[in-house]
């Protein structure tokens, strides 16, 4: 087995210093489709992000009934806080609301007010996972059937919309994953193909002279896992570049995540190794 | 001792083609066989069969432990090992020099003791000053010798050699037979096809003739 691994290890350096241009025509078309499913994947990546960063503001405001004390008040943030999926529920006094208010509008439009008209409030917070529309509107329910509150308000319409709209553009970011990441799998894993086919006639005496199918195998393999790593690694500096460069242009809180660059790696090992894999096994 | 045993072998290809028909016969250890017959006879088909590249549709082909009716395919590579098989194609690898040609037979198979046993075959097949030419750059009769020599190098109980002297001059080709007949002095059996006549007289073995698929 020691052997077999060192002969398939000395055939890659073999090939590759037998067929230079092969081999880095190779592995730029194997970098370069890896670059583009690292876009791709960065650009979901941020994407999510966005999106989690959005469904970070979904929360729940109860307007509480006047004359309600200030113990019924927080004894009901704390019957509140019980609930399932809330994170948080943050207690403003009728006092606090005017605060605010007035550091929106301005100290003449308060005055011009007269009396406070503002109800006491819960500001709820909830856990993530728990922000998207239904879930909202069955704790807002719960929260709305508390005694002591007067009525509640999540955004339902918005909360509506944002859920259509996360759902398509997932469906659409998934279908562009699979084209994309199925063209790359097919590019990569054709041109270890053309490696196999190029050396047929190796197989061919291999073959003859008893050689086992495991080792006979095993070259390619290896050449499709090394190309597969070396493009992806190539494909992940490139990209970390691109984003360099573009990085003025693009929204402040665009990331390049170490995850996407490291999932741009891992699956160009994966494709290569399949790649050398499948060729064979054609 | 018996190495090779054919017996009552057919081979029918799916399009109802019948390539051999109740083809029987039987290799010694050491013995010499030529069979002989035209184009699209059965003869590589033949050989084909004996290191078990085709299967029979009837009959059963026995080398030496190995029959084609109980053989698994994970064992193939073990029986070829035991056999130096010379294609008729001469199959050169042109990227790698006369030695690496020979020695890529043995590491295929993790022999050792390479270096000296790929010397020595080299020296047998009188190839020692061409060991680190391209394969362009040998003649047909050298390029023949190279292909005899892989098939030795894992000292085989059994050579089977598709048309050695095929596509050489005369005067090569009687090289090579001169080389078989030192080799099969050595102890290896050889079986080697070819449609010329002359080389299975000159070999002075025995002698098969095969047509349309029947030994005659």
């Amino acid at each position: 087995m020691a052997f077999d691994r060192l002969y398939g290890i000395k055939e890659v350096l073999f090939s590759f210093r037998r067929y230079p241009a092969r081999f880095l025509v190779s592995l730029l078309t194997i970098s370069l489709s890896l670059l583009l499913l690292g876009a791709f994947l960065c650009l979901t990546f941020n994407l999510k992000l966005t999106l989690r960063n959005l469904r970070a503001k979904v929360e729940i405001k109860a307007f509480l009934k006047d004359g309600i004390t200030q113990s019924q008040m927080e004894e009901l943030a704390g019957r509140v806080r019980l609930i399932q999926g809330v994170k948080d529920a943050i207690l403003i006094t009728k006092e606090e609301a005017l605060l605010d208010l007035q550091r929106e509008f301005g100290k003449e439009f308060i005055d011009d007010l007269g009396a406070n008209p503002l109800p006491p409030s819960l500001r709820v917070r909830l856990r993530e996972g728990w922000r998207k529309g239904e879930i909202v509107q069955g704790i807002a329910a719960r929260i709305d059937s508390l005694d002591g509150v007067e009525d509640v308000e999540y955004g339902g319409k918005w909360l509506e919309r944002l859920d259509r709209f996360v759902f398509h553009l997932l469906l659409l970011d998934l279908i562009l994953g699979v084209i994309i990441g199925l063209s790359s799998f097919m590019s990569v894993s054709n041109v270890v193909s053309r490696t196999f086919l190029a050396r047929r006639k190796e197989v061919e005496i291999m073959r003859l002279v008893g050689a086992t199918r495991r080792f006979i195998q095993r070259p390619f393999l290896y050449e499709g896992l090394f190309q597969g790593f070396l493009g992806g690694v190539i494909g992940a500096v490139l990209l970390y570049l691109f984003f360099l460069l573009l990085s003025p242009q693009l929204p402040s809180e665009a990331i390049l995540s170490p995850k996407v660059l490291g999932l741009q790696v891992g699956l160009g090992l994966a494709f290569g190794g399949l790649g050398g894999r499948f060729s064979f096994g054609r | 001792m018996q190495i090779l045993s054919i017996e009552r072998v057919s081979l029918q290809y799916p399009q109802g083609i019948e390539a051999l028909k109740e083809v029987s016969f039987e290799l010694k250890k050491g013995e010499l066989f030529t069979l002989v017959g035209p184009n699209g006879s059965g003869k590589t088909t033949l050989l084909k069969l004996i290191y078990m590249e085709l299967f029979p549709t009837r009959g059963t082909v026995r080398v030496k432990g190995f029959s084609s009716s109980k053989i698994k395919s994970r064992d193939i590579p073990y029986l070829r090992r035991r056999l130096g098989i010379v294609p008729q194609a001469t199959e050169l690898l042109e990227e790698r020099d006369v030695f690496e040609n020979v020695a890529l037979a043995m590491r295929a198979v993790g022999g050792k003791g390479i270096r000296r046993r790929v010397w020595e075959v080299l020296s047998q097949t009188g190839l020692s000053s061409r060991a680190r030419s391209s394969p362009h750059q040998l003649s047909g009769g050298e390029a023949k010798r190279v292909a005899i020599a892989r098939a030795l190098v894992n000292q085989p109980f059994l050579l089977l050699a598709d048309e050695p002297t095929g596509g050489i001059d005369q005067e090569r080709a009687e090289g090579i037979l001169f080389l078989l007949k030192r080799i099969n002095r050595q102890g290896t059996a050889i079986l080697l096809v070819t449609q010329d006549e002359r080389v299975g007289q000159s070999l002075a073995g025995g002698i098969l003739r095969i047509a349309q698929g029947r030994l005659i």
